[in-house]
């Protein structure tokens, strides 16, 4: 029995950098949402604040597409990268060694063309109910139909999906096609569970980058949770929180 | 002190019936008849282990009027059982204490001998104790009478029956040679007690003794209904083939006595047995294995005592057997002592060269820990019917030549080799089969044992495909250790090739509902 094993180690080598991205991405959000003055580096804080028809004329006078385009990546940087753990961790044990740096690259890659597809269609909904709806009003439905969604066997399957383990190929050419696929379903199973997290994140009238940050942990919360059979359930990230209470139990134990 | 409690082995108790079998039989039949719902039911208990209400149902176990147990209990006890984890020994150990001590405050209910009751052992592999207790093979008690509880009809296996079986033919006690309890994992060793079970992505597979000749043994003893099937046209398994029902069968108790005294057999027996490293033959003493599941944010285990009250132990708890007031009456693993070979043997064989570090023994030196794929197959499995069905392993050659190398004195150790069966998917939980590495087309299993790399029974197979289940459909994952095989494939010139065959060889007939697939077949180096 080793100190720390060898899995203990790949998920070591796996979880920090994907940690120092996101971490990364979470520093350009915050100085993006402390002021509109960095518009051209992380428009987040634009595009968390689109309230009126006249910031909607605005923001597209001052943010071109590549710029919302970067923020969004920026968003889902810090966001989800965390969440790819393990999946890039499953494409690492089932590869060739030479292989493994541009599998990885390849998940991350179909993970992001997932979400950078659905950015296009998710930011257009978030603008033209921005438009239509008083903030307030729209962050209420938002957070209704959240709910909603949060209870429902259906987003308990899609989340159920993103634990999936498949079978990769390990030769090329279809290596190459199983890792770009793995990492387009898993975005899209990502997207499915986590869609209306993100419009009431993207909904919110004021205090964009705390929502962010909450719905955020609230998502890495739940993805560490096993699936579960399907049901109407409210549920509570269960392993999130007894990990917490485990933490805080021996902190507070005198050595 | 309180006196120390001795597990026997059931066929030493000096009888068909002897006193302790006779009183686990009276204290079962009047636990069996509480309700499902109580905590001290033996349902209940069978539920703790794991619960598929519908085949209980089916099987009149239940009846669908009993009343579930309690939101808060079925949250805290049931469906608990830790398999494919570092955690199964010491979580069964703890389910077979308090499972005593249920029967013996019933003993006590009924005047028995409570304070000197154990649990007794079934050891297989002992000379002619290969069949089935005979107090469990008869649906009467002594005196002729038909409402025997340690009868169950749902065993369907060859183990199940009235018959002995050649348990050598299909199980073996080879894990008890691995001195790690938890291997790197990966691909490489997952070692005897299981792999590192953390925030998983390899989840799925098995340690050694679980996987051989624990699940082996259960699929064995509970096989699965040869002329019925389950109303969705799937396999009716026997009770010991499902983690789900396992442990409503009275077996169980003696099967899962059996893999803790080989738990304490890995520990202690043979005293000095030959250790490269101090943590050889040990338990894990990382905070993580030591605080149990909860220290991962998973549920803490919990028992009902007596009382129905909850008893919560963690895996530090379970490590000294001594110190829970018992002890096994023999620790030979099987009927004869085997020695585990050492790595100076094994390099020897070899014809390479070992310096005096490798001269303390074991198979391997701490250290060797690295992992990396060697070859895979380029296409899954499927497996149905009793013909043997084979493919081949496509090896990277850069990665075999650095096997190669290492079995020639090119490194200071040389590789150990793991064949890994990934993604095992269906619903047929009793299936059994073994798997042959290397063997030339038309060349007879059966007179090759030297190309077997091991046995394999999908117990939870069901569970682990289910795509809302614990493992999202990805299955059960199987590695077993082939470093003989391929040193001998490599001393006879076969190992340097491009493509290694492989064959399965099923046990008895897989049916087709059995929907049983094996995703890919893959092997690995372990090296320093």
């Amino acid at each position: 029995m080793r100190t720390k094993s060898q899995q203990a180690r790949e998920r070591l080598w796996v979880a920090a950098p994907l940690a120092l991205t996101a971490g990364l991405a979470w520093a350009l959000l915050a100085l993006g949402s402390s002021s509109l003055a960095i518009p051209t580096l992380c428009s987040s804080a634009l595009l968390w604040s689109v309230p009126t028809p006249a910031t909607f004329e605005f923001f597209f006078a001052y943010v071109s597409p590549l710029d919302l385009a970067l923020s969004w990546a920026v968003m889902i940087c810090a966001m989800m990268l965390p969440t790819l753990a393990d999946t890039i961790g499953h494409v690492r044990a089932r590869s060739f060694v030479h292989a493994r740096f541009p599998l990885e690259a390849l998940v991350i890659g179909g993970y992001f063309f997932v979400w950078m597809l659905s950015g296009a269609i998710f930011l257009s909904v978030v603008l033209a109910l921005r438009l239509s709806t008083p903030g307030g009003e729209l962050f209420a439905a938002s957070c209704v139909l959240a709910l909603f969604w949060q209870i429902s066997p259906w987003k308990q399957h899609m989340l159920n999906r993103c634990h999936r383990r498949p079978i990769l190929s390990a030769f090329a050419p279809a290596a190459y096609r199983d890792a770009f696929r793995l990492g387009m379903t898993n975005g899209a199973s990502c997207l499915a569970s986590c869609w209306a997290l993100m419009l009431a994140a993207l909904s919110a009238p004021t205090h964009h980058f705390t929502v962010m940050a909450l719905v955020a942990l609230f998502i890495w919360a739940e993805r560490i949770d096993p699936p579960r059979p399907l049901a109407w359930q409210l549920r509570a990230p269960n392993r999130a929180i007894r990990l917490m209470s485990h933490l805080l139990t021996r902190l507070r134990k005198p050595q | 002190m309180p006196k120390t409690l001795i597990r026997r082995n059931v066929y030493d108790l000096g009888g068909d019936w002897a006193d302790p079998i006779l009183w686990y039989a009276r204290a079962v039949k009047v636990i069996r008849a509480r309700p499902l719902a109580d905590p001290t039911s033996w349902r209940f208990y069978g539920a703790i282990h794991g619960i598929w209400r519908e085949l209980w149902d089916f099987y009149n176990i239940t009846t669908p009027a009993d009343t579930a147990p309690s939101p808060a209990d079925a949250a805290t006890f049931l469906n608990q059982c830790q398999h494919q984890s570092w955690y199964f020994l010491p979580w069964h150990r703890g389910y077979l204490l308090a499972l005593e001590n249920l029967i013996r405050a019933e003993i006590k209910n009924q005047a028995g001998p409570h304070e000197t009751w154990s649990l007794p052992y079934w050891n297989y592999f002992g000379t002619g104790q290969n069949i089935l207790p005979p107090a469990f093979r008869t649906p009467d008690w002594p005196d002729g009478t038909g409402d025997n509880p340690l009868f169950v009809v749902q065993r369907w296996g060859p183990m199940g029956g009235t018959h002995p079986f050649d348990i050598d033919t299909q199980t073996n006690l080879n894990q008890m040679g691995d001195p790690e309890f938890t291997g790197p994992g990966g691909g490489g060793n997952v070692g005897f007690g299981g792999p590192d079970t953390g925030f998983n992505w390899l989840g799925g597979t098995s340690g050694g003794v679980e996987s051989d000749p624990h699940n082996v043994v259960h699929g064995l003893i509970g096989g699965d209904n040869p002329s019925a099937s389950f109303p969705d046209g799937t396999p009716l398994p026997g009770l010991m083939s499902n983690p789900l029902t396992a442990a409503l069968d009275p077996i169980f108790y003696l099967h899962h006595c059996n893999i803790d005294r080989l738990w304490e057999s890995w520990n202690k027996f043979p005293a000095g047995k030959p250790a490269a490293g101090p943590t050889d033959w040990q338990n894990p003493t990382v905070p993580k294995w030591l605080g149990g599941p909860v220290s991962i944010g998973e549920r803490e285990f919990a028992m009902p005592r007596p009382d129905a009250s909850k008893w919560v132990y963690t895996p530090e708890q379970m490590l000294d057997i001594a110190a829970l007031g018992y002890a096994y009456d023999d620790l030979a693993p099987g009927a004869v002592v085997t020695t585990p070979i050492t790595l100076a043997a094994r390099m020897s064989n070899l014809g390479i060269a070992a310096d005096a570090a490798v001269g303390t023994g074991g198979p391997t030196l701490a250290g060797t820990s690295k992992v990396e794929m060697v070859g895979a197959s380029d296409i899954g499995l499927r497996l149905a019917g009793s013909g043997a069905v084979s493919t081949v392993i496509k090896t990277l050659p850069e990665a075999r030549a650095r096997v190669s190398q290492s079995l020639v004195g090119g490194v200071a150790l040389p590789d150990r080799v793991f064949l890994n069966l990934e993604n095992i998917t269906g619903v047929g939980d009793a299936t059994i089969f073994q798997v042959y590495v290397g063997l030339p087309d038309g060349a007879d299993p059966a007179a090759n044992k030297e190309h077997l790399a091991g046995s394999v029974s999908l117990f939870g197979v069901r569970q682990a495909s289910d795509p809302e289940g614990k493992h999202a459909g990805s299955g059960l994952s199987v590695t077993m250790e082939i470093t003989a095989v391929v040193d001998k494939l490599h001393l006879e010139g076969n190992f340097e090739v491009d493509a290694l065959p492989v064959r399965i060889v099923p046990f008895g007939n897989i049916p087709e509902t059995a929907r049983i697939k094996i995703g890919r077949i893959s092997i690995y180096r372990q090296f320093d």
